[in-house]
């Protein structure tokens, strides 16, 4: 017999173990976490703020703060300051989402003592100097406009804006106007309320041990605690069930993107959405994938996820796709979305799902970086440590009933915004 | 420093091996020694496509991917100018499964009509994505063509048109395969938590019964002479701003002059406080976005300068700021002894950082392999350590000639 022809029995992964980082409180009441270390000679260093564009009062705000906080302090101008990290090979990564700001610092390890003094010396009072404000408004509207000749740009933001109003704290896209009318003294009023380092919380992953520990305490200021994020407007007039169409002459594609608001679920309720949303479109396995892209060619990729929003999370779907076939795409999908209540996953297709889901799972723990990801999520959505391994738990025990029931609850195509942008045919 | 062993199979099949006891995974990282280069004019986008087709199962796997979702796993492939890459990692306990799998499409691939037409119609999709709805989609169409005129660098890796993926037929796509997807023109690294021992017994068992069906890539190619004098086009994108390109051919990834090109770049173009950037972005606006960047490949690299213009700015004047400033630097007039100790730091980091990744050191094994000689891999950061700034810019000045680049000027096009 060829031995090819059988298989090698695949395990199943029911388990899920990984060291978690411990805590520790620096003298100023600051908590870092430390993963376990790894003899790589490089370390990343995340500050983690709990405000993001969604607490901003106008667009861009939160991201020209964040990424003009190292451009300038009354002593020295952005070239020097950046000078400071990059002698040392050491890199200050910055980024804003919804609802958090972070700065990784990426240092050798041999490097971490210098590159820190000089992130805490010379980041710890930026002046937000107008000169590099200026240059900021000039890239990032360039940018901005490039960005807008794209389908895909137009569908998500139609999409989102019709699903949660213009101005409301999931939205807030910036039009080139809102870029130039940033004013310096709102960055510098931004960053003293919002991101001062001394109300980080601190992730240190990689070749991170008790003596750079010390080094962490020593340099890092003494904390002053920030108040904890204010509660969010509700967003106004939100719309549901709209179909939006934005016809761009000059593309060769059209952009699908559906989505809807769901509010914040209890654990329970998350780990059920998210391994659900793994049969719609959330893995290569997915009804979306295998069939839009893999049985009929009418798409690179389409795929669907779960994104933190300003009161729970907004549900999407996402895809390019040929002009003529975009319809016809959107009918699919719909289709595939009541599917998942009408013909719920069962027998191979829910086994492969979980065996799929749960390796995954353990996967994403992998490598000597992975930890501070898993615990910002953690954070960002009041969960508790124990979600992954409850999780692991959930994959595995969660019925085929259950998955139709949530997709009758949530997943009617009905209830989703859907907005197709670029070429219509 | 990446540990490693190494065995060669009798059919040609060259097996690294790299134990990392801090991993839950296995990482099998397959690297064909075949990619856009190796496609002949009327058939580019070849070996890219073929790398979707590889997904499509083989004679004893009916779905490649449901078998990896089934042992709990994840794969991706990518494909260059140079050569092919598939990764598949799997739970430590099921790496059997990649063996399977790995091996069993590298033997009998299953090409059929149907595969095709589904996966011509996706690389369709993705070329349109990529190329037509992006700004500046169509650059590296427009910068090949400029750059050579026989070579098969000529042709960017998705292809030189959407006609020649549309027009692919099963006998070109079988032909392909049993030219180029074989062991003897393969390296295979299987890293993570496995052991040597467990890796040669599996690899024997997986491996050793698949014949080599064609040679081993000779690697070589036609060849263009270095142009003398300018090239130049000017074309229209969707990008509201236009923009200036200038390029040059330098020399291949294992000529150690190929690093202080790069580190050149890096200096020159490559963050926001490089005498580009704050000299024509930030203290007289001419660009809103300027860069440099060497690309390194083991055909030829390539150095690229670019500046996308303010509104009211010609291209001609756009032009004129990139190459001043490259005279000037190259005369020495930026940098000092403080700048390349700068510039290696950041350069080691960034290789440190690379080799954190397990897959990603997978993967420099197979590469360097590829290229003949894998300690080289130990290397890496000593090729920056010995330059010195004085060599360095003689270097840039013996490999790049200013008044020879290959010029695009990007319009543009008015779009609703």
């Amino acid at each position: 017999m060829n031995f090819r022809s059988t298989a090698p029995e695949a395990k199943t992964i029911k388990e899920l173990s990984f060291v978690a980082p411990k805590e520790f409180t620096l003298s100023g009441g600051q908590s870092l976490f430390t993963s376990p270390k790894r003899d790589l000679g490089v370390i990343k260093l995340l500050f983690y703020w709990p405000y993001g564009t969604a607490h901003q009062s106008v667009p861009m705000l939160a991201r020209a703060t964040q990424t003009l906080r190292l451009s300038g302090n009354k002593n020295l101008s952005a070239e020097e300051i950046q000078e400071g990290f990059e002698y040392w090979g050491a890199a200050a990564n910055l980024d804003v989402g919804l609802l958090s700001s972070t700065l990784v610092l990426q240092i050798q390890k041999q490097h971490l003592e210098q590159s820190l003094k000089w992130l805490m010396e010379q980041g710890a009072e930026p002046v937000f100097p107008e000169e590099e404000l200026m240059v900021f408004k000039q890239v990032e509207v360039a940018s901005l406009l490039r960005r807008m000749q794209t389908p895909r740009y137009w569908s998500s933001r139609l999409c989102f804006e019709t699903l949660y109003g213009k101005d409301s704290a999931d939205t807030r896209f910036a039009n080139p106007k809102d870029i130039e009318n940033l004013k310096a003294t709102d960055l510098k009023n931004w960053f003293e309320k919002h991101l001062p380092f001394s109300g980080a919380k601190l992730f240190a992953s990689g070749d991170f041990g008790d003596d750079e520990r010390k080094a962490v305490e020593r340099l890092v200021g003494t904390a002053s605690a920030l108040e904890t994020p204010p509660a969010l407007a509700l967003p106004q007039n939100p719309e549901f069930n709209s179909n939006i169409r934005h016809n761009m002459d000059h593309a060769q594609q059209v952009s699908l993107y559906m989505g809807k608001a769901l509010p914040r679920l209890t654990i329970h309720e998350m780990q059920t959405a998210s391994f659900v949303n793994m049969f719609l479109g959330g893995f290569f396995g997915s009804r979306l994938m295998q069939d839009l892209r893999e049985t009929r060619g009418l798409t690179y990729g389409i795929g669907s996820g779960l994104t933190p929003s300003a009161h729970g999370f907004t549900w999407y779907i996402s895809g390019e796709m040929n002009s003529q076939n975009a319809e016809k795409a959107a009918e699919a999908t719909r289709k595939i979305m009541l599917g998942l209540a009408g013909n719920p996953p069962v027998g191979e297709e829910l086994e492969k799902a979980r065996r799929c889901a749960s390796g995954q799972l353990r996967a994403g723990f992998d490598g000597p970086f992975s930890l501070p990801a898993k615990w910002q999520f953690l954070m960002q959505n009041n969960l508790p440590e124990s979600y992954y391994a409850t999780y692991m738990d959930r994959i595995w025990s969660i019925t085929s009933d259950e998955i139709s029931e949530f997709a009758d609850n949530y997943l009617h195509p009905d209830s989703f915004t859907l907005a197709l942008a670029g070429k219509l045919s | 420093m990446i540990s490693f062993s190494r065995f060669v199979l009798p059919n040609g099949l060259r097996v690294i091996h790299h134990y990392d006891p801090d991993s839950s995974v296995v990482v099998l990282n397959t690297l064909f020694n075949v990619g856009a280069r190796d496609e002949s004019s009327d058939k580019t986008g070849f070996a890219h496509l073929f790398e979707h087709l590889m997904f499509g199962g083989s004679k004893n796997v009916a779905s490649y991917d449901k078998a990896v979702e089934n042992a709990g796993g994840s794969n991706n492939a990518f494909t260059n100018n140079e050569y092919t890459n598939y990764y598949i990692t799997v739970p430590a306990e099921n790496a059997e499964t990649a063996f399977w799998l790995e091996s069993d499409r590298m033997f009998q691939l299953n090409i059929n009509p149907q595969t095709l037409e589904v996966q011509r119609g996706v690389v369709v999709e993705e070329f349109k994505q990529r190329c037509h709805n992006a700004p500046f989609g169509m650059l590296w169409h427009h910068l090949r063509g400029l750059l050579y005129q026989k070579n098969p660098y000529r042709w960017p890796t998705i292809g030189e048109d959407v006609s020649h993926i549309e027009n692919a037929v099963l006998e070109d796509v079988s032909a392909f395969y049993k030219k180029h997807y074989h062991p003897a023109n393969a390296v295979l690294c299987v890293a993570g938590q496995i052991s040597e021992e467990e890796t040669r017994s599996l690899c024997e068992k997986w491996y050793a019964d698949i014949a080599p069906t064609g040679d081993v890539n000779s690697n070589l190619y036609a060849t263009d002479p270095l142009p003398e004098t300018r090239r130049f086009m000017e074309t229209e994108d969707l990008s509201p701003n236009p923009a200036v390109f200038m390029v040059w051919r330098g020399p291949f990834f294992q000529n150690p002059e190929s690093a202080a090109l790069e580190l050149f770049a890096d200096l020159f173009g490559g963050s926001e406080i490089s005498p580009l950037y704050t000299k024509w972005v930030k203290e007289n606006p001419v660009f809103n976005d300027a860069a440099a960047f060497y690309l390194r490949s083991n055909g030829e690299g390539l150095l690229v300068l670019y500046g996308v213009l303010n509104e009211g700015e010609t291209h001609a004047h756009g032009e004129k700021c990139l190459l001043e400033t490259f005279n000037a630097a190259v005369a020495g007039k930026f940098f000092t002894e403080r700048h390349m100790e700068r510039v290696k730091n950041k350069a080691t980091s960034a290789l440190l950082f690379e080799k954190a990744s397990l897959i990603n050191r997978a993967q420099k094994l197979c590469y360097f392999e590829n290229l003949g000689d894998i300690n080289a891999v130990h290397d890496e950061d000593a090729i920056y350590r010995y330059v010195s700034l004085h060599e360095m810019l003689k270097i840039v000045a013996g490999n790049i000639n200013p008044g020879a680049a290959a010029v695009l000027y990007y319009h543009s096009k008015q779009s609703s």
